[in-house]
């Protein structure tokens, strides 16, 4: 009778195959909702370290299994991890960068005074307001 | 208070989407946004100069006694660190 041929791969290469790579992509990228579930803590949100965390762990890990398995799920798990943590990373500092402020920004010492309407149409005056208790004047970039 | 270069209308939208009880002011014309050097060019997706975020504490006799300017889009001071400020512009007698 023939010898069946064994038609699967090994257990070794299954643990080193296309699911196990696929999730660490997953996992990789799980890191983007994540920080975007924490942003509410301003540390998370000024430095974005979940995500770092999530991409830098799922390509250093994709890369290792590289080494130790020279497969093609392997090699594109690295490259897709470590191509998002570097479109992350310039999303994050390059892109979000701001222009710095003109220097009355950090030198003025007297707060200047204005009037302008609120959201209901009424004139609000700083001066008239800070008369009342501190006020904190906040900047937005609203709707851009 | 808040202020951004939102029209009324969208301030309105905003205040009530969020529940804010505080003043959105709409500064247009970037009058108070250029007073305070916060202005940042042509960052609107039509062009036009919108705000960078800023925080100013202000106290009761005008000077401004605290300030943060974000460096980055996602940049905002803990609110602690607000409080802190706060509490230190009430005066002594205040946490």
């Amino acid at each position: 009778m023939p010898q069946l041929e064994r038609s699967e791969e090994p257990d070794v290469r299954g643990k080193s195959g296309w699911p196990a790579a696929a999730l660490s992509v997953l996992f990789a990228l799980a890191g983007v909702p994540i920080y975007i579930w924490l942003m509410g803590v301003s540390s998370v949100r000024s430095s974005g370290w979940p995500a770092f965390l999530f991409l830098f762990l799922g390509s250093a890990f994709a890369v290792w299994q590289v080494r130790r398995f020279h497969t093609w799920a392997w090699r594109i798990a690295a490259g897709v991890n470590s191509t998002f943590l570097t479109l992350w990373t310039g999303a994050f500092f390059v892109f979000a960068a701001l222009p710095k402020p003109s220097a009355a920004a950090h030198q003025l010492v007297s707060a200047p005074d204005f009037r302008l309407p609120d959201q209901y149409g009424q004139s609000v005056s700083l001066e008239a307001s800070r008369k009342l208790g501190p006020v904190l004047l906040v900047f937005y970039r609203g709707h851009w | 208070m808040v202020v951004s270069v939102d029209s009324t209308e969208r301030s309105l939208q905003t205040a009530e989407r969020y529940g804010l009880t505080f003043p959105l002011l709409s500064d247009s014309g970037r009058e108070a946004i250029r007073q305070y050097g916060v202005i940042h060019s042509g960052s609107a997706l039509d062009g036009t100069d919108i705000a960078l975020p800023a925080h100013f504490l202000i106290d009761t006799d005008g000077r401004i006694v605290w300030r943060r300017v974000a460096v980055r889009v996602q940049d905002r001071p803990d609110p602690k660190e607000v409080l802190k400020a706060f509490g230190t512009a009430l005066g002594p007698a205040n946490k």
